[in-house]
């Protein structure tokens, strides 16, 4: 079992729940944060292994977070980007950020799994 | 009563209220708006506290929702199974409840928008499951529009298809949200909704619908979509105009001749779509029915058209441009003509308006110059090799005898080449470049060209002037001589470092000299030419034929583009009869290769002779053109006809009637004419032998008989 520290910042609560519902299920340790604010006070205390990330959401947008995290928190942890636009202009600019992989939604849950799990063997 | 107290009675007093009331209303309006305010609070709090309930419900139904949609029986422990079973019947529970029911619907629909792959399908599994699509149903039975429209959208977002029957019902519905509704769920539940839809609808079908429908249809996966041009033939426009879109947009070239007919619907928009597939499939064949559809068109029709004309890329096509651009008076259409044109053909139609008036000529001359000192030319060379190669010129311009010329008149040098000096601080002179300034030889050249332009227009107007000079040079050409023996005498000097008398020891051909000038800046009426009117022209080009030599030829060529019709067949005819007239001059052995080119542009001057007809066909509808320049052309038709048919000796044969005298010749000479109309058709032998028949008295009388009525004619107008 998983025991990784994953850090949900997505402000759909329905989407929310049912990923932290499918990763709970592989053991994962996850905290959901509905805005940009709460997830810079998460991440003041806390240190997760994974961050998920929505574009779109209230005071703090994905690829702000991702900047922050990259080049003022210097932390390396993978971080996925998960965006309803998914067209190359928001791709590129969360690439050239940090951001190790991008989902256009509807996501499949599956490959969000698969791919979470290749960016944490990767970082191992 | 006295009025005047009346009137003061009534300005002072005031109309009496009664203060209660003013109280009353007050009381009213304030227990109105407590009410209204009252009424906003409570709807306000009451949708606040049903919009917490749905969410708190909603965090509630969520988790169940995720681990229906998550769970799988076989991977499940024994804990997940009873798990299941125990949420799945308290879900039935809540289900219950008809709000319940439409917020785990909400639910769904939600989750929907936001997964894909396996875990959507599960999600239109539990929504089946779960009973959620009956209360979809039951929505199509409603009398209100907007649950019906909601009830559709329901089953089409939840792939029910089933619903297909149901729905299928509302394609032809009055009311146009539930029918555009309807449409799109016909075409999202299945791929063949579209030709179910497209064989239904009797309604029209809006461009944002059409859009969407494209939408929905590039979201199949291996869509195989239908032979749209079967749909070309239906008696709803919407849908044939739909239909040519959809064949547009799935490149269905199958159906050329149906799209091509398509081009005389009566409905703008067909033919405008029809015109958008022909251009997009290149169906050639449609030309000429969209020429013939062009003038009944409206103005955006016909720039469509005249874009698909573009496209093709046909030269036989211009013709017609042109005609559009001189008949159509809109224009748009009329640029789009030119437009089109310069597509088939770059550069057939050139800039006129807004331009500058500069003397190519002598920017020519200037750019030649400068050609000659970049390649760093030895003249001499140059000289020589041109003498060989330029055998037609007149040995009237020989330098021999201009050198001569100017050894006698050497006073006339020296005031040209004072001229020269004077020349060049001219405007021209200071845009020259300092690489031509470092080598003023050429320069010379050039202005000696100047200076021929300047004489011409200043003094010799007339043409008749203009040929006493040519046949005796007087001053005004020596001078001309003169600074072309200066312009060679300059460029020796700084060449070879020689003295005067070392080059008047030399013999130079002026005809190498002139060669270094276009072929057709040779020619002594080009200057002339160019700043004369058209009429002026057409006397010019006579004049050619009298005193013209080989030199004219070029210069006639570059009239065969003149964008004056009768300059440019008085062109052709003058060339013809010049290039004769040089021939009666030259070799015997030579005369017949001539001669056929002589008789080639003779049958060119009998097609411009049609197309002349044609053209004056053109000219009656053309506004532009006035009845002046009209009566002009068929005076000058008639000249010209007679001059042709002059240098054949038959020459009141083919002309028009303008006698009695006339009349009766041609009926003489029937077989005469027959025969030389024969030979303008088919060629020179025929006319040999028409010629042969007669001797050459006999020719010579009947020349003389046939000239007679318009001699006679002419006598008598004095």
């Amino acid at each position: 079992m998983n025991s990784k520290k994953l850090l949900l910042a997505e402000d759909d609560a329905l989407l929310a729940s049912l990923l932290d519902y499918r990763l709970k299920k592989d053991g994962y340790q996850v905290t959901i944060c509905s805005d940009g604010k709460k997830v810079k006070e998460y991440l003041e205390e806390n240190r997760p292994d994974v961050i998920i990330t929505d574009i779109m959401m209230p005071y703090f947008s994905g690829l702000e977070l991702t900047d922050y995290v990259r080049n003022q928190l210097k932390l390396k942890i993978p971080i996925i980007v998960l965006s309803s636009a998914g067209n190359e202009e928001n791709v590129l600019s969360a690439f050239k950020l940090g951001a190790n992989e991008f989902l256009s939604k509807p996501i499949s849950p599956a490959e969000l799994i698969l791919r979470l799990q290749k960016e944490l063997a990767h970082q191992n | 009563m006295n009025p005047q107290i009346l009137n003061t009675y009534f300005l002072i007093t005031a109309p009496k209220i009664h203060t209660s009331i003013l109280w009353d209303l007050t009381l009213l309006f304030t227990i109105l708006a407590t009410v209204y305010f009252f009424f906003v609070f409570y709807f306000r709090n009451r949708h606040q506290k049903i919009m917490v309930s749905r969410t708190a419900l909603k965090k509630q139904l969520a988790p169940m929702v995720s681990e229906f949609l998550f769970y799988h029986e076989k991977e499940g422990t024994k804990d997940e199974k009873s798990s299941y079973i125990n949420q799945k019947i308290a879900i039935r529970e809540l289900i219950k409840d008809k709000k319940n029911r439409a917020i785990l619907a909400d639910i769904l629909l939600d989750l929907k928008k936001d997964v894909s792959g396996d875990t959507r399908k599960r999600l239109f599994q539990l929504y089946k499951d779960l009973n959620l699509d009956l209360e979809s149903f039951l929505k199509l039975k409603s009398w209100r529009w907007q649950r019906i429209s909601q009830g559709m959208f329901e089953l089409t977002q939840m792939q029910v298809l089933e619903a297909y029957v149901f729905i299928s019902r509302f394609i032809n519905d009055k009311r146009s949200v539930i029918r555009k509704q309807a449409e799109i769920s016909i075409v999202t539940l299945t791929p063949e909704g579209i030709s179910y839809f497209l064989d239904t609808t009797t309604y029209q079908i809006s461009q944002w619908q059409q859009l969407k429908i494209i939408e929905v249809l590039a979201g199949f996966d291996n869509f195989q979509p239908p032979r749209f041009s079967n749909w070309l033939t239906s008696k709803n426009k919407h849908v044939v105009l739909f239909a040519l879109r959809l064949i547009k947009h799935y490149d269905q070239n199958d159906t050329e001749q149906a799209i091509i007919a398509l081009v005389r619907h009566k409905n703008d928009h067909i033919k405008q779509e029809a015109i958008s597939c022909i251009k997009k499939f290149h169906f050639k064949a449609s030309r000429s029915t969209l020429k013939s559809v062009f003038w009944k068109s409206s103005n955006a029709i016909k720039l469509v058209i005249l874009d698909a004309i573009a496209s093709f890329e046909n030269e036989d096509d211009i013709l017609f441009l042109e005609e559009v651009d001189k008949v159509d008076i809109n224009f748009l259409v009329k640029s789009k003509a030119l437009s089109a044109i310069n597509t088939i053909k770059p550069g057939y139609v050139m800039p006129t308006e807004g331009l500058e008036e500069i003397n190519l000529e002598a920017s020519k001359e200037l750019y030649m110059v400068d050609e000659i000192n970049d390649e760093d030319l030895v003249v001499e060379a140059t000289i020589s090799d041109h003498q060989d190669s330029t055998p037609d010129l007149s040995p009237d311009y020989n330098m021999k005898d201009t050198f001569k010329d100017s050894e006698e008149n050497f006073d006339e040098y020296q005031k040209n080449k004072a001229l020269h000096n004077i020349l060049e601080s001219h405007e021209i002179r200071s845009n020259l470049t300092d690489k031509t300034e470092e080598k003023p030889k050429y320069e010379f050249i050039n202005s000696s060209y100047y200076t021929e332009i300047e004489f011409f227009k200043k003094e010799h107007t007339k043409v008749s002037e203009f040929l006493d000079i040519k046949k005796e040079p007087d001053l005004g050409l020596k001078d001309y001589r003169a600074l072309d023996f200066s312009a060679y005498h300059d460029i020796k000097q700084t060449q070879t470092g020689l003295n005067d008398n070392d080059l008047l020891s030399k013999t130079i051909d002026h005809e190498s000299i002139s060669t270094a000038l276009s072929s057709d800046h040779q020619s002594i009426f080009k200057s002339l030419f160019e700043v004369s009117d058209d009429y002026c022209k057409l006397l010019l080009l006579d004049e050619i034929l009298e005193v013209g030599n080989s030199k004219e030829l070029s210069f006639l060529n570059t009239l065969h583009n003149h964008h004056n019709f009768e300059i440019r067949k008085k062109a052709v005819l003058i060339k013809a009869k010049l290039l004769e007239k040089i021939q009666e001059k030259e070799a015997p052995e030579q005369a017949f290769d001539d001669k056929k080119r002589v008789q080639t542009l003779k049958e060119q001057t009998i097609d411009y002779e049609q197309e002349q007809a044609d053209n004056y066909r053109k000219y009656d509808r053309d506004e532009n053109i006035t009845e002046e320049s009209l009566s002009a052309n068929k005076e000058l038709k008639s000249l010209d006809l007679c001059f042709v048919l002059e240098d054949e000796e038959v020459s009141s044969l083919e002309t028009k009637p303008f006698s009695v005298f006339d009349i009766d010749f041609d009926v003489d000479f029937s077989e005469d004419l027959s025969s030389i109309h024969h030979f303008e058709t088919n060629g020179k032998e025929n006319v040999l032998e028409a010629e042969n028949g007669l001797t050459k008295e006999e020719h010579s009388f009947f020349h003389h008989l046939l000239h007679f009525p318009s001699k006679l004619e002419n006598k008598l107008n004095g």
